[in-house]
């Protein structure tokens, strides 16, 4: 049956744009601006979805976005708030957490068992024995708990911004629009934010008694046509920070807002009544209601009863009975006054029962509804007296107005102190921090007039604290008039489920059980009962818990506190908080040929490297092979632009190299290059590189790979520290760097450059500025791979050029480009170690081999005081070289594989390959000095605990001599 | 001679451009659909300006020396000055500049060759990847990729992080329409370039080639 209201003044549909979609199975029409829960209303439809635990049927409740058991998923999507999500077309939906259907969850059959399932039990029940916890605990996480995820859905990019303004004002109802409009006639920049999908707050709902309609229609006329404001409705303030930062959530993305000064005008929350089945499809709050009325035209329900403590009650039920609605009665706490409000019900001819309580709901069939209640009489404070009975009255819903709270989640989270005023029923904010105000009826305020100057008021104070316009004049108002919550508005008598978390199905029992286990204050009551930590996060709960708690202690609600308020105020997805991702990659200039040529590419850092190029039909380990076996035997060119270059000048340059590096470079003669070794200051190597002499004050550096950032920032300190002149640049990135190696290297090369590589003229470890095919290069004669070889710097332009022309040029020489493994193998014949793989964060260089790169005599060089008292020390490992007993060990030790003796770690391998060039595995481990001499041996524990047994060799492994690297030519030996 | 190739060569080849020759430079003409990209330029554009010639500079009593040259030094930390026709001058700190040529890429070869033989001037080759976001909505791609408060530009060099990379931002109008110009180092250019012209194409933009950017684009009628 249809619930649809003919058209109402200001409703949200769109008449002329119907939806369909399927709920449960079954197809559904509603209107473009329907939620899904108001579409499902208007049809008819009562049980919108099944409780958390008990799995009773549950409706509409406070429609105000946080309806926790108003839940719906799609195939792709999980956890939709039916209050807050429209509907769109197709939708097909189907409620959360039922086994079998909203209807015929076969899991209602819980609701019996609640006697046996208190708070709490699943500690107590399942804690013994130890190792069927995990079980006991999947079944529960199954029978309760919300939506499931799809995790085969199509990855879909959320975007995350950034936006910024100078007065952020958070709600736009009457106090949150008079902010904005104040703010930005003072000349601030405001970005007005609402969760609604439309401007206005209790405005929208509000119009069928005074001027609200008028005043709104004026508000947002002057709102829209404003230059300096901006609006985004929709959008929900979920964590606010005390710097001014926020997050706000809309249906697509997250936005990272920088304000520099934050009204909150949030608001309230309806807060519950509590009686036995104040749970089911019917019991609604009073806002719920009109908005129901007035933004959707869907009637609540047909025969209501109304429950209040004020007067907005009775402007529900004036309200529902314009809607069509019979209300059975307005039954109000209060006794009997004469009020305008009364005498305008009692015009109406409303029955009004006064001084009394819902002492319970008597269920419809299958707990799908309301089909009366019982009243009974209150006391003096209008606490009920269910042992007082009084009338039964037939009905089919309970509208509640028994108070609210302020919606302070932001305020709390960004530091407000709230105090609990006794003569209000409720927090108020006593102390905000710097920036953040506070408007409306978060700060206790209810009539409208009240609620527009309070937000006048904050919003000229916001934006003259920003430098804007004239501070306020005047004082702010203040709360006024009788409190118009109630106190304790709960009706526990023994039987039936009294809920106060509906999020989390908790009754005053489970309170009061966990009160009686010693889970006395808030955040033990909090952690104990789970209460607030459903997707509501407590909006309608952590207030009657606090009062429970007050009333079962004996003490009073003042200076108690709710518990402590964190982001997110709200549910997120984390699709918005992922966001898009950014994971930045680098890649050098030859990138393109790599991935041509087939390259499998690995990460190094940040950076894209070729680990080796892939040949079809041959394995991983085949390919590196044959590439290392290529630059022993020909020639072979590795992209080397991910090192680390650094250029340096300027009068102090060498000074600063000297304090840099542990070596001697002041005798660097111009054109000839040294291997350097930086320690930090307690003497751990932290990277290694080739320093070339290009001019009297002028260097060019090599790093590692992965130091290069941090390594310029260090020597930017150090430079700025000593106050030394010299001129520093990271070059990394513009220029490309590539290593031509192997005997041919020279055939290859000399064609191409306008100077001569001859040994005599190029000598190992020189380097030259020349001219590659016209492009202006550095060239340096290194040996990291143990053959000859040129290591070719260009401006990263021209690389991928100067690549392909070097691979054309070396096509007779048979060139062919290696990647990254084969170069760690070929190093590792060598025996070079490599910085942070051969080293680690407490090695020093006496300890890795590298005693002769440390010039001790110098005067100074970072690391010199650590590594003097290290020498005089017993060194406790040293870096050697092995090999294995077996040429290829059945099980392949790896890197970082322990070496034992008896039951004792002694050490760790720290690179390990098998050699194709020496037909046998070795590798670079750290042992005990007592351990270095050549055949000594030992065993590696490898994968599966296998020992596989090595003995100590000589390094380098590979041309001991070095001959290979220095290499002439024929003519050249002849002379 | 080695021709000189923009960073993301690889990335925009992959896109089947036109290309066309700029100088000894190749560049992309554009992308197959000159005059939806014309259109774009005034709406949500993004161009690769990477080929340009540019010069860096560091060392001691720079802007005398540069001065002495008869160029516009600029004065004030990341103030930008232009350099020939459509080049600009921007100085990075109180003894680095960067130079870029517009046309006259003559220019910026001369004066190269005239400061090498400066004692004082250190010369260093710059091969940022550079963009140019072009547009009304250009807004719409910083907002989903940069942190930086445009609203409060004081002018000049901008050092932000654009989508995680460490940039260089500069608004630099085309036409006299808006348009920033974003760079990084080259190594990150083919993501920062990805990154960027996904989110354009998402926002309703377009990459869009050389041409586009030489014409002037009547005003939107939006």
């Amino acid at each position: 049956m249809s619930r649809r209201l003919a058209p109402q003044p200001g409703e949200w549909i769109d008449r002329n744009r119907p939806v369909t979609f399927r709920f449960e199975g079954r197809p559904y029409s509603g209107f473009a601006g329907d939620t899904i829960t108001s579409a499902l209303w208007a049809a008819g439809v009562r049980v919108l979805g099944r409780s958390f635990k008990y799995h009773r049927p549950r409706g509409l409740y406070g429609l105000d976005g946080s309806d926790s058991n108003a839940m719906f998923e799609t195939r792709d999507v999980v956890n939709i708030r039916g209050d807050r999500a429209p509907i769109e077309e197709g939708m097909d939906l189907r409620a959360v957490n039922t086994f079998g259907g909203v209807e015929r969850d076969r899991l209602r059959i819980m609701n019996r068992f609640g006697r046996f399932t208190p708070v709490g039990f699943y500690y107590k029940a399942f804690h013994r024995p130890r190792s069927l916890f995990p079980f006991f605990e999947n079944q529960i996480r199954r029978v309760a708990g919300l939506g499931t995820v799809n995790s085969g859905k199509a990855l879909r990019h959320t975007p995350k911004d950034y936006a910024f303004c100078d007065v952020l004002v958070i709600g736009a109802g009457p106090a949150g629009l008079a902010a904005a409009l104040a703010a930005a006639d003072a000349g601030a920049r405001v970005l007005l934010v609402d969760e609604s999908p439309r401007l206005g707050g209790s405005l929208t709902w509000h119009g069928n008694l005074d001027d609200s309609r008028d005043r709104l229609a004026d508000a947002l006329r002057r709102v829209e046509a404003h230059q300096r404001i901006q609006t985004r409705t929709a959008t929900c303030v979920a964590g606010l920070y005390a710097d001014g930062w926020a997050a706000l959530i809309d249906r697509l993305r997250l936005t990272k807002l920088r304000a520099r000064a934050v009204i909150v005008a949030t608001g309230v929350f309806e807060q519950p009544a509590v009686f036995p089945h104040n749970d089911l499809p019917g019991v609604m709050f009073a806002g719920a209601a009109q908005r129901l009325i007035h933004h959707y035209a869907v009637l609540p329900a047909e025969r209501p009863v109304i429950l209040t403590a004020n007067d907005e009650g009775y402007r529900a039920a004036l309200a529902l009975r314009k809607a069509g609605a019979e209300v059975v009665a307005v039954v109000d706490t209060r006794p009997e006054g004469d009020s305008p409000a009364a005498a305008l019900l009692k015009r109406e001819g409303i029955n009004l029962l006064a001084g009394r309580f819902i002492a319970r709901a008597r269920p419809a069939g299958g707990l799908a509804g309301i089909r009366g209640v019982e009243l009974c009489r209150v006391d003096e404070r209008g606490l009920p007296r269910i042992e007082q009975r009084a009338e039964q009255l037939a009905c089919d819903a309970v509208v509640m107005s028994v108070g609210w709270t302020p919606n302070d989640t932001l305020l709390r989270m960004v530091g407000t102190r709230m105090e609990y005023s006794a003569e209000r029923e409720q927090f108020l904010p006593v102390e905000l921090p710097g920036g953040v105000f506070a408007a409306g009826k978060v700060n206790g305020l209810v009539g409208l007039e009240d609620r527009w100057a309070d937000g006048l008021h904050a919003g000229q104070a916001a934006a003259s604290a920003l430098g804007f316009g004239a501070a306020p004049g005047g004082s702010r108002p203040a709360p006024a008039g009788p409190a118009i919550n109630h106190p304790y508005p709960v009706s526990d008598p023994d039987e039936g489920k009294n809920f106060v978390d509906l999020d989390e199905d908790l009754q005053v029992k489970d309170f009061r059980n966990a009160i009686q286990e010693g889970f006395n204050s808030p955040e033990l009551l909090k952690r104990y009962s789970t209460v607030g930590m459903g997707p509501s996060q407590g909006k309608h709960a952590n207030l009657m818990a606090l009062r429970v708690l007050a009333k079962e202690r004996g003490e009073p609600l003042a200076g108690k506190q709710i518990t402590t308020a964190r982001p997110f105020s709200t549910p997120v997805a984390l699709g918005h908080l992922a966001g898009r991702i950014f994971t930045p990659y680098r890649h050098t200039p030859a990138h393109a040929f790599h991935t041509e040529r087939g390259a499998r590419m690995m990460f190094a850092g940040t950076w894209l490297r070729p680990e080796y190029y892939e040949v079809v039909g041959k394995t991983r380990e085949a390919c590196i092979q044959e590439e290392a076996l290529h630059v022993r035997g020909s020639v072979g060119l590795i992209d080397v632009g991910t090192l680390g270059k650094m250029e340096l000048g300027g009068p102090d340059a060498v000074r600063f190299l000297e304090r840099i590096y542990t070596g001697r470079f002041d005798n660097l003669k111009v054109g000839a290059s040294r291997y350097g070794v930086a320690c930090d200051e307690s003497g751990v190597v932290i990277d290694d590189g080739v320093v070339a002499r290009l001019g009297p004050n002028r260097f060019y550096v090599s790093t590692t790979t992965s130091g290069a950032d941090a390594i310029y920032r260090e020597w930017q300190r150090w430079a700025l520290c000593w106050g030394l002149k010299v001129i520093l640049n990271n070059a990394t990135a513009h220029w490309g760097a590539m290593n031509l190696a192997g005997p041919r290297a020279r055939q290859v090369l000399q064609p191409l450059v306008d100077i001569s590589l001859a040994a005599a003229d190029f000598p190992y470890m020189g380097v030259r500025e020349c001219r590659l095919d016209g492009v202006p290069a550095r060239v340096l004669r290194v040996g990291f791979v143990g053959e000859l070889g040129y290591e070719i710097h260009v401006p990263a332009g021209h690389a991928l050029g100067v690549w392909n022309r070097l691979m054309e040029a070396g096509r007779a020489a048979d060139v062919r480009p290696f990647g990254v493994e084969a170069q760690r193998l070929l190093r590792l014949e060598k025996g070079h170690i490599i910085v942070s793989q051969d080293t680690d964060g407490l090695t020093q260089p006496f300890e890795a081999g590298l005693g002769w790169a440390v010039k001790m005599d110098k005067p100074f060089f970072i690391g010199q005081r650590s590594l003097k008292i290290h020498q005089r020390r017993p060194l406790k490992r040293t870096l050697v070289g092995f090999q294995t007993d077996e040429a290829r060990p059945r099980t392949m030790p790896r890197e970082n594989h322990l070496i034992i003796e008896g039951k004792e770690m002694i050490g760790r391998v720290t690179s390990i390959a098998y050699s194709p060039t020496l037909k046998r595995t070795i590798g670079l481990a750290y042992l005990p000095p007592s351990m270095t001499a050549p055949d000594t041996r030992f065993t590696i524990r490898a994968d599966g605990g296998e020992l596989v047994p090595a003995r100590i060799c000589r390094i380098p492994f590979y041309d001991p001599a070095g001959e290979r690297q220095r290499m002439t030519t024929p003519e050249e030996d002849a002379r | 001679m080695i021709a000189r190739t923009t960073p993301i060569a690889h990335m925009l080849a992959a896109r089947n451009p036109n290309w066309t020759a700029d100088g000894e430079r190749t560049v992309v003409r554009d992308f197959g659909d000159p005059g939806r990209e014309r259109a774009a330029v005034a709406d949500l554009a993004l161009a690769d300006l990477s080929t340009r010639p540019r010069l860096g500079l560091k060392g001691i009593n720079l802007a005398a020396l540069l001065a002495r040259q008869g160029l516009a030094v600029p004065g004030k930390l990341f103030a930008v000055e232009p350099f020939g026709q459509g080049g600009l001058i921007a100085r990075l700190g109180k003894e680095e500049f960067l130079l870029e040529a517009g046309s006259a890429e003559s220019l910026l070869a001369s004066l190269r060759e005239a400061l090498a033989r400066e004692a004082d001037a250190f010369l260093i080759e710059r091969e940022d990847a550079c963009f140019l976001l072009a547009g009304e909505r250009r807004g719409a791609v910083f907002a989903q990729t940069c942190g930086y408060n445009f609203a409060e530009y004081p002018g000049g060099v901008v050092f932000t992080r654009v989508a995680g990379v460490s940039c260089m931002l500069l608004e630099w109008p085309l036409n006299g329409r808006p348009a920033w110009r974003i760079g990084c180092a080259p190594s990150y250019g083919p993501y920062l370039w990805e990154a960027l012209r996904e989110i354009t194409v998402d926002c309703g933009g377009m990459a869009v080639g050389q041409d586009a950017l030489a014409l002037n684009v009547p005003p939107s009628s939006s």
